[in-house]
């Protein structure tokens, strides 16, 4: 039943270069996995995608279901939550690998069979020769987290786009998968979006972070910046907010209110109704996008000042 | 003080088809009136089962459970249905732990009518009550679950868990299932809550830091052990067993300049049936010598603070 249309996303832009790992912050409902899944063309029929999303150069939007399909994998591929649910549990892994890698690639079955181990071993799965013949059910959530890398990146696509791949882990398996995704962006030049809720693993992964809230991107800057001198209010009260270890904090400094009801946005500002230094100006006037410093892009009336930190010198591509 | 749960010696085991199963393997605590006690560790540590068998909520194999020094093993189930009035328990998803058929009024007001026979005026007016505490209005009385945002729903769960005024909660993964920002809201309310009625906490969870925000004490566990236990600002400041340690290294830190800190552990938790002999943790632990074929005992670093490993960190040790 089709009740009205929600705005889902709004004005959402970024650029990203090869080997950087651009961040994609949120918390529930703000927009992120459904910016994420606009990229590979995979936003559900009742939705409408405008604007223009280039991946090496050629146009998503717009695109047939049978080019989306020659581009997915080849040229972008996705990663998601739960891989559990992602792998179909009656094919082995490896099967699953080979026929990805023969269809994508055109490889014959011995060739496409190497492929398939090359990938689990860039995954570092222990014991590769084994795990091809292994069922979904057979692997913990952490390796089966990483034969769905392995299967995004067999076919050597220049993107990775990863929607929260570590929020179902354990935080020990979270660190391992950190750290390969660092390593595989780093030795394949992949460029890679991820997106989380997790500021934590924004901190330790990506070169640059895009802080998204009720469908728009607040903030984006360096990773460094934004840790050091958050600019936009939302993205400083969610720092505030997150307990962290050996802080000795007695009490949190929670926001108060909820995010809001998309289909019933606040005229002006999205944040306003939670800002504590919200004015006239921010309850009647959606803030327009304005460059703080290099790389450094906010939407608040208010923020300034932030921009006077040193620009840092990690993955800049603006 | 006297302790209002005690758990000595819980074993909660299964036999299956491959074998058996130890889920919690000699786990023994007591909490104080008043206090938080945390219990940590993964996903399949044994951490909910411990929980549910404190509870009387689930048999154990072996082992004793004393609810205000009341031995809850061996009763019988309209005994345990009496005394469970005086604990409650918060569960991690609150879509799935909320009635979705039920009203709001109900919802919060069942244990009122089962434990104490509530109905009516008296009944309602209770169920304000414990709204209110929440900070949630009588207006929400009539509401269904699915009319209410994450938080909102696990304010109603909290709620309920105390509509019988228990003086011992169980918060099983309370925060788990929630965005940062209403986190914080619902680890402030259960403080709050806690001071207002002087409650007392078993907060079961796998996230460090609000561990080390809620609770007095902590207790890690790995594979239905406790490896370490002691005042939560020392452990984790301190920590002595190699998994404490890990654990805490694998926590992705809020500042991008430390991210060469986090340190994955080799390996993953070993399964059922693959269980190293003696330490459980040996066969990822790089500080594994003969001696841990044997399974080490708890033993005491300082008055509250032990650890159960042969080769415990020396503070020094750490910076």
């Amino acid at each position: 039943m089709l009740v009205g249309s929600v705005k889902a996303v709004r004005d959402c832009s970024m650029v990203i270069g090869p080997g950087e790992i651009v961040g994609l912050v949120g918390e529930s409902g703000s927009g992120k996995s459904v910016t994420a899944s606009a990229c590979l063309g995979l936003v559900p029929e009742s939705g409408r995608v405008s604007g223009s999303i280039e991946i090496l150069g050629r146009e998503v939007v717009g695109r047939s279901d049978a080019e989306l399909t020659d581009m997915r994998g080849a040229k972008a591929a996705m990663i998601f939550q739960n891989p559990g649910t992602a792998l179909n549990p009656f094919f082995t892994v490896g099967r699953q690998l080979i026929d990805i890698v023969r269809r994508q690639r055109k490889l014959d079955s011995r060739s496409a069979r190497d492929a398939a181990l090359l990938a689990l071993k860039d995954v570092r799965i222990p014991d590769p020769h084994t795990a091809l013949d292994r069922y979904p059910h057979q692997m913990s959530g952490g390796q089966l987290q990483r034969v769905m890398i392995a299967l995004a990146l067999a076919c050597e696509p220049a993107l990775l786009i990863a929607d929260e791949p570590t929020t179902a882990l354990d935080v020990t398996v979270q660190a391992q998968i950190i750290v390969l995704l660092r390593e595989l962006a780093r030795e394949k030049n992949l460029a890679v979006l991820f997106i989380t809720h997790d500021l934590g693993v924004i901190a330790s992964l990506s070169d640059r972070v895009a802080v998204m809230y009720a469908g728009t991107i607040v903030e984006s800057a360096n990773v460094t910046d934004l840790f050091d001198a958050p600019a936009h209010p939302y993205t400083c009260r969610l720092l505030q907010t997150i307990p962290r270890l050996g802080s000795g904090d007695t009490r949190l400094d929670a926001i108060s209110g909820q995010v809001p009801d998309l289909s019933r946005l606040p005229p002006g500002c999205p944040f306003a109704p939670r800002c504590e230094q919200s004015t006239d100006i921010c309850r009647s006037q959606e803030p327009a996008t304005r460059r703080l410093g290099e790389g450094r892009d906010v939407a608040c009336h208010h923020a300034n000042g932030a921009a006077d930190s040193p620009p840092s010198a990690v993955g800049d591509v603006a | 003080m006297s302790a209002i749960l005690s758990v000595r010696d819980l074993t909660v085991s299964y036999t299956t088809r491959h074998g058996r199963v130890q889920a919690v393997d000699g786990v023994s605590f007591a909490i104080e009136p008043g206090r938080t006690l945390a219990l940590v560790g993964e996903s399949g540590c044994g951490k909910s089962t411990t929980a549910l068998a404190a509870m009387g909520l689930l048999a154990p194999t072996s082992g004793v459970i004393s609810f205000n020094g009341r031995d809850l093993t061996g009763l019988k189930a309209s005994e345990l249905r009496a005394i469970r009035s005086e604990f409650g328990i918060v569960f991690q998803n609150p879509y799935s732990s909320l009635d979705p058929k039920m009203r709001i009024r109900d919802i919060v007001g069942e244990p009122l009518s089962a434990t104490m026979g509530l109905s009516g005026r008296q009944l309602t007016d209770r169920v304000v009550e414990r709204l209110v505490e929440v900070g949630l209005g009588p207006e929400h009385l009539r509401r269904y679950p699915h009319e209410f945002s994450g938080g909102q729903r696990q304010r109603i769960a909290i709620a309920r868990a105390l509509a019988s005024e228990p003086r011992l909660l169980i918060l099983d993964e309370p925060t788990a299932a929630l965005d940062v920002s209403i986190q914080a809201q619902v680890l402030n309310l259960l403080l709050d809550l806690q001071e207002l009625h002087g409650l007392t906490y078993l907060f079961i969870s796998h996230n460090l830091a609000t561990v080390e925000y809620v609770a007095d004490g902590v207790m890690i566990m790995y594979r239905g052990k406790i490896v370490e236990r002691g005042p939560t600002t020392e452990v984790f400041a301190q920590p002595r067993h190699p998994y404490t340690r890990a654990l805490i290294d694998s926590i992705p830190k809020l500042d991008p300049r430390k991210r060469d800190r986090l340190q994955p552990i080799v390996g993953e938790v070993p399964g059922p049936y693959d269980m190293p002999t003696g330490c459980a943790f040996s066969s990822r632990c790089s500080f594994k010598s003969p001696m841990c074929e044997k399974a080490p005992p708890e033993r005491a670093i300082s008055e509250a603070h032990s650890t159960a490993c042969y080769h415990p960190f020396e503070p020094e040790t750490l910076t």
